[in-house]
């Protein structure tokens, strides 16, 4: 009899269990949440319907984030999860999302709310695998710029494009027409206007000796300043001061194009004999290679923009290719600091070759863990 | 009119520019020294406007209207310190400037290293050992899809583009080692192959590029033919 009874009791259970699921089951499953590895400045809400198209369209988010006024964003239901981040600006501020459903007939209906405040990481641990490679990076060089320091001789093998330089400052001067030097168009914050501005420092110092005309058209403010200071200390190590003013190196323009223009117009009226195109380039390199072929200078083009490096190559007699570029500013200078970094990036770049072809080995015979434990960029 | 007049001059200025193909002459001079002008000064009233008034200026009045002192003491600083790039116009104190000089340098090199090793890397050696869909690019399965399916396609996206990408990333970094010498065995080895790789990627760049400038010049040109033509020809029709 008990038997029976159980027996029944679990048939029940059985033929209406699926009813009772459906009455149970919300139309969505949904979660706020703080973002992980920021400053507190966005929560994540997570959503995913659960309902279908025909029984709930679309939902409507009430958002509200600190004291702003609520903002309500509908969501057609396409059945997928959706992760909406919304932007707090700061640590500690709270947000409710307050979730209606959107019926066939337009009613709505409350599916509940959720709320949570804004947390700010001290660490962000997306970014501990670079910052390791960071600081192993920074121990390299700070290993071979006090190598160099003490003497020990850097091996550089030689760059052709270098060689020429010589050669390029000697016609100008027999020409008695004025060497070019253009650092590029961009920034300081860029690493090839800085390599530019070392390879001008020899540069300078070589025009100062040889007495020839020297321009060096800038596009941006702060890069002016430098390269006056830079000609300048080149000038004083040639023994040329008198040769120098500020107006070697001048700010031609601040715009992109108005900028190769200008100095298009400047290589047509002054036709130089030689023009260096060293540093970060963008679309006007190609105006200005073109134009300085079209004087009859000799160019020496310089960058590490791979989509600009085609049109040197084919405009300019001798091109530094991306890295050659900083190793040339390392070269020409000899100085401690640059030959020490240079070393340290080889040494590096060894390393990486070595766990490249290491994970080459392991992703081939199938042991994925490496690849996601060392080499995923997000940790 | 007014649109017409406005049209007209961008006419101008566009063959004035075109006309330095030819040679330099008064007219490109023209346009250029006005485009530089304009530039400078568009360039100086939007930095005013749209940084220094919104990102400094402003927030530094509030921070002194709502006694935010810590906030106003560190926007004062930073307009202080941008004010010392004006040294420069005088000689004896232009050594100055040489303060927000280093510490724009220092800030954005110290704030760009993370990024750069993120993004040029170790994002760059994670996608030279697996593709977006994770799986390997040296993958013995895509090699046997070409022997059961010997079609040009397969060879080359399915059984070769990971392979010759892995290979073309080794040889290209062997090329960059500046401590071996040059006759350095592997160095040897990898030159041709590498500047092989190089050219081709030079070569695709250069025509993407190019085809891009081309249609620069069509805009241009739908401008003159297409947009200024029609309204001088209604004009002049009446």
């Amino acid at each position: 009899m008990k038997k029976k009874i159980l027996l029944l009791m679990g048939c029940a259970l059985f033929f209406f269990l699926p009813f009772l699921s459906a009455q149970e089951s919300a139309p969505a499953e949904f979660a706020l949440h703080d973002t992980p590895n920021n400053a507190g400045e966005q929560v994540e809400l997570t959503f995913r319907p659960l309902a279908s198209p025909d029984e709930m369209p679309a939902f409507l988010l009430n958002i509200s984030i600190g004291e702003n006024p609520v903002r309500v964003r509908r969501l057609v239901n396409a059945g997928k999860l959706i992760i909406l981040p919304l932007i707090t600006r700061q640590a500690g501020v709270p947000v409710t999302v307050d979730v209606q459903g959107e019926l066939p007939d337009g009613s709505l209906v409350d599916l509940g709310s959720v709320n949570v405040v804004s947390k700010g990481e001290w660490l962000n641990m997306n970014s501990m695998k670079a910052f390791i490679l960071g600081l192993l990076f920074i121990g390299l060089i700070i290993f071979f710029v006090r190598g160099a320091k003490r003497g020990q001789e850097l091996f550089i093998r030689k760059i052709p494009g270098l060689e020429a330089i010589d050669d390029a400052l000697g016609r100008a001067t027999e020409m008695g027409r004025p060497v070019f030097y253009i650092p590029g168009t961009s920034t300081m914050a860029d690493v090839a206007t800085l390599a530019s501005l070392n390879i001008l420092r020899p540069v300078a110092r070589q025009v100062a000796k040889y007495e020839t005309p020297f321009s060096v058209p800038v596009k941006d403010p702060i890069v002016v300043s430098v390269a006056q200071d830079v000609v300048k200390e080149a000038y004083m190590a040639a023994g040329r001061p008198d040769l120098y003013e500020d107006g070697i190196a001048y700010l031609a323009s601040m715009g992109q194009f108005d900028y190769s223009g200008a100095v298009s117009g400047s290589m047509v009226r002054e036709k130089p004999a030689t023009v260096f195109l060293l540093g970060m380039f963008y679309a006007e390199s190609l105006i200005l290679a073109e134009t300085a072929n079209s004087v009859g200078a000799i160019q020496i083009a310089g960058t590490d923009a791979s989509s600009q490096l085609p049109f040197f190559i084919a405009a300019c007699d001798y091109t530094l290719i991306g890295e050659e570029l900083y190793a040339a500013s390392a070269y020409m200078s000899r100085e401690p600091l640059l030959l020490g970094t240079l070393k340290a990036q080889d040494i590096l770049k060894g390393i990486l070759l070595v766990v490249f072809i290491l994970a080459i080995i392991l992703q081939l015979i199938g042991l994925d863990f490496f690849m996601e434990s060392f080499l995923n960029p997000q940790w | 009119m007014g649109m017409f007049l406005w049209m007209t001059i961008a006419l101008f200025l566009t063959l004035a520019v075109f006309s330095f193909l030819f040679r330099d002459n008064v007219i490109y001079k023209f346009a250029e020294h006005l485009f530089v002008g304009t530039s400078v000064g568009y360039t100086i009233f939007v930095s005013y406007t749209n940084l220094f008034l919104p990102r400094v200026w402003n927030p530094f009045r509030r921070a002194l209207g709502d006694g935010d002192v810590l906030l106003a003491v560190w926007l004062g600083l930073g307009i202080v310190v941008g004010f010392l790039y004006f040294s420069r116009f005088s000689q004896n104190w232009s050594w100055v400037s040489r303060y927000p000089i280093s510490i724009t340098v220092g800030y954005l090199t110290g704030y760009s290293i993370i990024p750069s090793l993120k993004a040029r890397i170790l994002s760059q050696l994670y996608g030279t050992v697996v593709d977006p869909a994770g799986d390997s690019l040296l993958n013995a399965e895509k090699i046997g899809t070409f022997f059961k399916h010997p079609t040009l396609h397969n060879f080359f996206f399915e059984a070769m583009a990971g392979p010759l990408l892995v290979f073309g990333v080794f040889v290209v970094i062997v090329y960059f080692f500046f401590s071996l010498k040059n006759n350095n065995p592997v160095v040897r080895f990898s030159r041709n192959p590498a500047l092989i790789y190089l050219m081709v990627a030079f070569g695709a760049s250069f025509g993407y590029t190019f085809m891009g400038r081309i249609s620069l010049f069509i805009g241009r040109m739908n401008f003159i033919f297409h947009e200024w033509w029609p309204i001088f020809k209604n004009m002049v029709s009446g």
